[in-house]
């Protein structure tokens, strides 16, 4: 139910947390509690406490953030991939026997009823929380030939928010620049970085989705002309 | 800067470091993610030297112990995380009154929009008056949300089954867009 509304959630919990790199105010509780917080460790009452102190306070959400980042590292793109509304769980107090019954009462009547009501429609593509997947990389078609004073490299964007590492090598492969957190996707190699005999470079992107996963181009090769 | 498994299997005393270098790549590994993913958008590339910066303090503070003492690599973490937050913190202060500083000297692409943080610092505050306004119990699973955490995370820390997490989430969601809404703000 919560994934539906993600227009634009990106960037609301980059406004929540990341703008609030100020030092904390009296009152706030200190990093010692807020890792606590994050680890899971507070007794209920007091993580309650903490969590409502986050709402109101950006110093305290952005180093609790970080914190739960460091503990959880990536926990958004390790959760498991399921149909949206496919990951309700079980009750703990059913008895199996009683469950297991019901399920094949439950089964039948829905087998039947699916059958009844949904006789020749289309069948619906589900909808996966996934975007990683979805997401590939190419090289803009320009920036496979380019002038050597300008040596821009242009490639696909990913969706809003994403971040991209990029990395450029010779043809043999030797580190000529690289570069993190890029928000655009492109990128101005600097001339200077170019050794005068370099005919040719190699390069490759690395996107930071906004939802935590993390999608690899292939390696691209750009001719350079004087 | 040195590598820091360079830098860092001996001490400036000679004494071996506290901790294997492995143990040093993996948790500067975790740092260096965590920082990308939470630290301001114009201090996204300096990740990598901010991890530096927090394992130099970590192993700082760690040699002074001079191998009396182990730590659990909670511990490590929770250590790394002050450090970090220091190190951010007065890096986004440097960032904001660069002309205080003289010894840096800004790349364009490092200094802060000033309009883009302005807007994103407007929002942060809209966003928090209207978490006011919402009743505890979404207050709190929004605020979880926003930062970062899953709906099943939620509903651990909540005690609560996911289904009531993820409709607290929902509503809080709405609730908070309708309130941007009605202050006129566009996320």
């Amino acid at each position: 139910m919560s994934d539906r509304p993600t227009d634009g959630l990106h960037h609301l919990r980059d406004a929540f947390t990341t703008g609030g790199w100020d030092a904390p105010a009296d009152g706030c509780p200190d990093q010692g509690t807020l890792w606590d917080s994050a680890a899971g460790t507070l007794d209920p009452e007091a993580d309650e406490a903490v969590l409502l102190h986050l709402a109101r306070c950006g110093a305290c959400a952005a180093s609790w953030r970080l914190a739960h980042e460091m503990i959880s590292p990536g926990a958004a793109e390790h959760a498991p991939v399921v149909p949206i509304g496919a990951h309700r769980r079980r009750p703990a107090w059913r008895r199996p026997a009683l469950l297991a019954a019901a399920a094949v009462v439950a089964a039948g009547l829905g087998l039947t009823t699916a059958l009844l009501v949904h006789r020749g429609q289309p069948a619906v593509e589900p909808v996966y929380r996934e975007q990683a997947a979805a997401t590939t990389l190419q090289a803009h078609p320009e920036a496979l030939c380019l002038p050597r004073t300008n040596c821009l490299l242009r490639w696909t964007p990913g969706p809003e928010g994403t971040r991209y590492d990029l990395t450029v090598t010779g043809e043999d492969l030797t580190l000529l620049h690289s570069r993190k957190g890029l928000e655009d996707p492109q990128f101005l190699v600097p001339p200077e970085v170019i050794p005068p005999a370099t005919t040719a470079i190699l390069w490759r992107v690395t996107a930071h989705l906004p939802g935590g996963g993390m999608v690899a181009s292939p390696t691209f090769r750009s001719t350079l002309t004087d | 800067m040195a590598t820091m498994s360079g830098a860092w299997s001996e001490s400036p005393h000679g004494s071996s470091s506290p901790l294997e270098d492995s143990e040093i790549e993996l948790l500067m590994g975790r740092v260096r993610r965590a920082v990308l993913r939470s630290c301001p958008p114009y201090l996204a590339s300096q990740t990598e030297d901010i991890a530096q910066e927090v394992m130099i303090q970590l192993l700082r503070k760690l040699e002074r112990t001079e191998g009396k003492a182990t730590f659990s690599s909670m511990y490590l973490l929770k250590a790394a995380h002050g450090a970090a937050v220091d190190e951010i913190r007065r890096r986004s202060r440097r960032k904001e009154s660069p002309a205080m500083d003289n010894e840096v000297e800004l790349r364009h692409h490092e200094r802060p929009n000033p309009e883009r943080q302005a807007i994103g610092r407007s929002l942060g505050r809209e966003i928090r008056r209207c978490l006011e306004g919402l009743i505890a119990s979404r207050r709190v699973a929004v605020t979880l949300h926003l930062l970062g955490c899953t709906v099943p995370e939620i509903a651990r820390r909540l005690h609560c089954p996911e289904k009531s997490a993820d409709n607290r989430v929902y509503r809080g969601m709405k609730n908070l867009r309708d309130c941007l809404e009605a202050r006129g703000v566009t996320p």
